[in-house]
């Protein structure tokens, strides 16, 4: 079964770079109002092309370090996300692992048959959309 | 600035700390100086970006969620906003004061993060110091006590916050600025024979020697201080990190102590000449002579405030004599400015000088095309900003500026400041036409 963004995964050498065996609880900003385009690649940016993690998600492993992480983020891009979601990946709905030199942060590579907007549950609306 | 000469790959990319699909915040060093690369708006086609310095140990601060990015970003006079193209191209970057950036690139004020770094971490070995060793607790069981109150009973024992910053702090860190640098030359002179090699290490020490806030308390205002003994790590001369490590209770011994006895008071005598002793001790005389305050210390958190020995008017008496000062040449210094926004998101400036927090030693300013063109000087390229540093080397202040990768600078020698950066500009200006 083929990942999301297969064909430009199989031209990255060590694409996906891990791969965490077993079920776990991730989370992610989304935007309740328009859930498609809270699931963007960003390896579509020609910059970022051969960046592995570009052709997956970002996910963090608790609520606590996903909401941190979005405080940090400039208040512009801030107003893109309106709530957190969460999910329980399993091994059989794509390729998920620890990424970069934070342990909070991780990237998911959904498999095509995987429905994120479903999946990706939301967990708490953020202070402005309560 | 329109300037696409701009070469981010100069930087060494230290660690990327945020990421979130792409990588929103990263570290990199440039020259021994560390800046953060923060992405704050993706345009149709473009990144926006901001640069800016940030200080080695406040990364550890932000990291470890004890100032926040905005700090950081406001702590700067001067940032740099980058906008790159999606192959990642430079197209345009612009020095701003960080007053002019737009409010939407500034992260939340809550913008706090608990780093969790893995093993490959460039801050692993650092941070998990800091958070194995309950930094703050530690801090906290080295630290002594200052407590401040007032006089004046019918306020009970409140202190007014002006009073707080303008009387008692202020004179409590010109005392502790006096003796570091009085200490530090008594300490390392004889070891050390090249001035400007004393001066280069006092310098790089001296961040490292801020006493920090570990405990707060209202009302009667107390603070509890003490010297950072995690991040001096980073001293490599283990005589000059004692005494880093050191220097604040030996302060508190020598100055703030609540018994001095004839053997301590010869000491002092004998150690510290009348000006020495003068500009030690007479800020603190200060917060007692004036009778509204009273200035108590304790050596750990649990004891019973004492007052100072110095409140005793004989021992004052001894160590600061009335002898009239002959007036001193004016040095110039860099006065530090801190601005703060308040609720209101209302700017306010505030002196730093003389105040525990100002050990900074230089601040910048833009210099833009139109203040070459005020001057008459207009054969210049409309574009043209120079970020200009003002900085205090061996208490002389300097004008600096880097421009086609040359170091352009004037010593100030008036208190016209105008007239001393119009000298810049007539050298750079020169420069430029014959080149």
């Amino acid at each position: 079964m083929k990942l999301v963004n297969q064909d430009y995964i199989d031209k990255i050498n060590n694409c996906p770079s891990g791969n965490y065996k077993g079920e776990i609880r991730l989370f992610r900003w989304i935007n309740t109002n328009s859930i498609d385009k809270s699931f963007d690649y960003y390896g579509f940016k020609p910059k970022y092309a051969n960046t592995c993690n570009a052709w997956g998600l970002s996910t963090y492993k608790t609520k606590n370090s996903a909401l941190e992480a979005l405080k940090n983020v400039s208040v512009g891009m801030q107003k893109r996300y309106n709530a957190i979601a969460e999910c329980v990946i399993k091994d059989d709905d794509g390729i998920k692992y620890q990424s970069g030199k934070n342990l909070n942060h991780y990237t998911f590579f959904p498999l095509i048959k995987f429905d994120l907007p479903n999946k990706f549950k939301m967990t708490e609306m953020l202070e402005d959309e309560k | 600035m329109k300037n696409n000469k701009f070469d981010l790959s100069k930087f060494e990319k230290i660690e990327d700390l945020i990421y979130f699909d792409e990588i929103i915040l990263s570290h990199l060093k440039l020259n021994k100086k560390n800046y953060f690369l923060y992405l704050v708006d993706n345009k149709e086609t473009s990144d926006v970006f901001l640069l800016f310095e940030v200080e080695d140990r406040k990364i550890y601060d932000y990291l470890s969620k004890k100032i926040s990015l905005k700090s950081l970003i406001l702590e700067n006079d001067v940032v740099h906003q980058i906008e790159e193209d999606f192959e990642g191209q430079i197209i345009e970057t612009q020095f701003l004061y960080t007053e002019q950036i737009n409010e939407e690139y500034f992260p939340s004020n809550d913008s706090y993060i608990e780093y969790l770094p893995t093993e490959s971490s460039y801050y692993f070995e650092k941070l998990n110091q800091i958070y194995n060793k309950p930094y703050l607790q530690s801090l906290r069981k080295n630290a002594f006590f200052v407590k401040f109150s007032s006089e004046d009973k019918s306020y009970g024992d409140t202190i007014g916050l002006n009073d707080l910053s303008n009387v008692l702090l202020s004179n409590l860190s010109s005392s502790f600025k006096s003796f570091l640098k009085i200490d530090f030359l008594k300490t390392f002179s004889n070891k050390i024979a090249d001035d400007k090699v004393l001066s280069r290490i006092y310098k790089m020490v001296l961040p490292y020697t801020d006493l920090r806030a570990v405990e707060f308390d209202f009302g009667s205002f107390e603070i509890g201080l003490s010297v950072d003994d995690i991040l001096t790590t980073k001293i490599e001369d283990k005589d000059v990190k004692y005494w880093v490590e050191n220097v604040g209770w030996k302060f508190k011994d020598i100055v703030l102590d609540d018994v001095i006895d004839n053997n301590e008071l010869d000491e002092i005598l004998t150690i510290y000449n009348d000006d020495e002793r003068l500009k030690i001790f007479k800020p603190i005389l200060n917060i007692i002579e004036s009778n509204k305050f009273n200035i108590q210390i304790k050596n750990t958190n649990s004891e019973k405030y004492k007052d100072l020995a110095l409140k005793n008017r004989s021992i004052a008496n001894k160590i600061v004599t009335n002898i009239e000062k002959p007036e001193q040449p004016h040095d110039f210094s860099v006065i530090n400015m801190l601005t703060i926004i308040d609720k209101n998101k209302k700017k306010k400036t505030i002196n730093l000088e003389n105040t525990l927090f100002s050990n900074e030693q230089k601040t910048n300013i833009i210099l833009r095309a139109k203040d070459f063109i005020d001057k008459g000087y207009n054969k210049i390229d409309s574009d043209l900003e120079l970020i200009l540093t003002f900085e205090n080397v061996d208490d002389k202040v300097f004008i600096k500026t880097e421009y086609d990768t040359k170091i352009f600078n004037v010593q100030v020698q008036s208190e016209k400041i105008d007239e001393e950066i119009k000298k810049l500009i007539n050298i750079i200006y020169e420069y430029i036409i014959n080149r």
